[in-house]
């Protein structure tokens, strides 16, 4: 299409949301960083004949996966905690997609 | 005035918070703001404007009158929403990219940062010139559910209003934005209803000046619009 003939109003709007995707992103980011990150999951320990199961914490540290021992108590505390975060990383998956999106249609030159 | 819609304007989870909002009797006291309205005047006048942003902002009216309600927090977690509070202490509810906010009317340049409404438990944002929204509401029946809007007249004087206060990076794409929406908003208003609410709603010098600003700048003609100053 050619310029003059393009309602830059339409970009603008799409550059407005951009910008406010962009912020949503950035508030995530810094309420997922004040978050414990990984999964919940249970260890089975054998010990003389018997078998011991715990909960435990797992999440990945660069290559290392790392268990973490929790009591009953914290492993049931920690479970909301760990869907509010991880609907938040959904809810920033989103948005950088959306920005991704719109940053396609705007084209490489329009910042 | 009341639109009745043949079919929703919006999507489906819009459609969900709203009616869950009106099931609690949110709207007795708010209102839906932003670009939102615009889906219903759109569909109702037939206007060509079709651009929503996803961020979706109520407005409401006299907090300390609100004596009880449902806490909305927990309505918004039931339908997805994961609440966010910012360093000021104003308080979004995120889905996916949907922002929920409250917004209510702040009075005079300054004031905290943050209004707690008690009843519904949400903290909302203050700002200037909502209670101009307040003034003869719009009720909008949708399928099973009713909410408010403001009139269009109100909205626009508005938006003539906010357009020339915008502050931020992309101030200029969000006075575009306002001033487009104006231009639209013109085609429908009423011209005695426009005079009715500036009968009742007083306006300094400066913002007088900026609702013409306004206008000049999207080649609106205040006279056809029934906004005069005498």
């Amino acid at each position: 299409m050619r310029a003059e003939k393009k309602d830059m109003s339409v970009f603008n709007m799409l550059k407005s949301e951009r910008n406010r995707c962009a912020v949503v992103v950035k508030r995530l980011n810094l309420e997922i960083d004040k978050l414990p990150k990984g999964s919940l999951g249970e260890r089975k320990v054998k010990s003389h004949d018997k078998v011991y199961v715990y909960p435990c914490l797992r999440y990945r540290e660069g290559k290392k996966v790392t268990f973490e021992h929790l009591s009953q108590e914290k492993a049931e505390a920690i479970k909301p905690v760990l869907a509010r975060r991880k609907k938040m990383e959904s809810d920033l998956k989103a948005n950088k997609k959306r920005i991704a999106t719109i940053n396609a249609i705007l084209g490489k030159d329009s910042n | 005035m009341k639109i009745i819609c043949p079919q929703s304007p919006f999507m489906e989870s819009v459609d969900e918070l709203l009616r869950e909002l009106d099931r609690v009797d949110f709207f007795a006291h708010g209102l839906l703001i932003g670009s939102w309205p615009m889906a219903i005047y759109t569909q109702h006048f037939e206007l060509a404007y079709g651009l929503m942003t996803n961020d979706i902002d109520f407005a409401i009216e006299n907090v300390l009158k609100i004596k009880e309600g449902k806490p909305l927090p927990e309505l918004l977690e039931r339908l997805g929403y994961t609440p966010v509070q910012d360093y000021s202490g104003i308080e979004t509810f995120l889905q996916g990219t949907f922002e929920v906010e409250f917004i209510v009317h702040r009075r005079g340049g300054s004031g905290p940062s943050a209004v707690t409404v008690p009843p519904w438990k949400v903290a909302a944002q203050p700002l200037p010139f909502v209670d101009l929204l307040f003034i003869r509401p719009v009720s909008v029946v949708v399928d099973d559910f009713n909410l408010r809007i403001p009139a269009p007249e109100a909205l626009m004087l508005h938006k003539l209003i906010i357009a020339q206060r915008r502050l931020g990076s992309d101030k200029e794409a969000k006075k575009e934005k306002d001033l487009q929406q104006c231009t639209a908003l013109a085609e429908i208003v009423r011209v005695g209803e426009v005079k009715q609410i500036l009968l009742s709603y007083r306006l300094s010098k400066k913002v007088r000046t900026e609702i013409t600003d306004s206008c000049t700048e999207i080649g609106l003609s205040m006279h056809q619009l029934g906004i005069s100053w005498s």
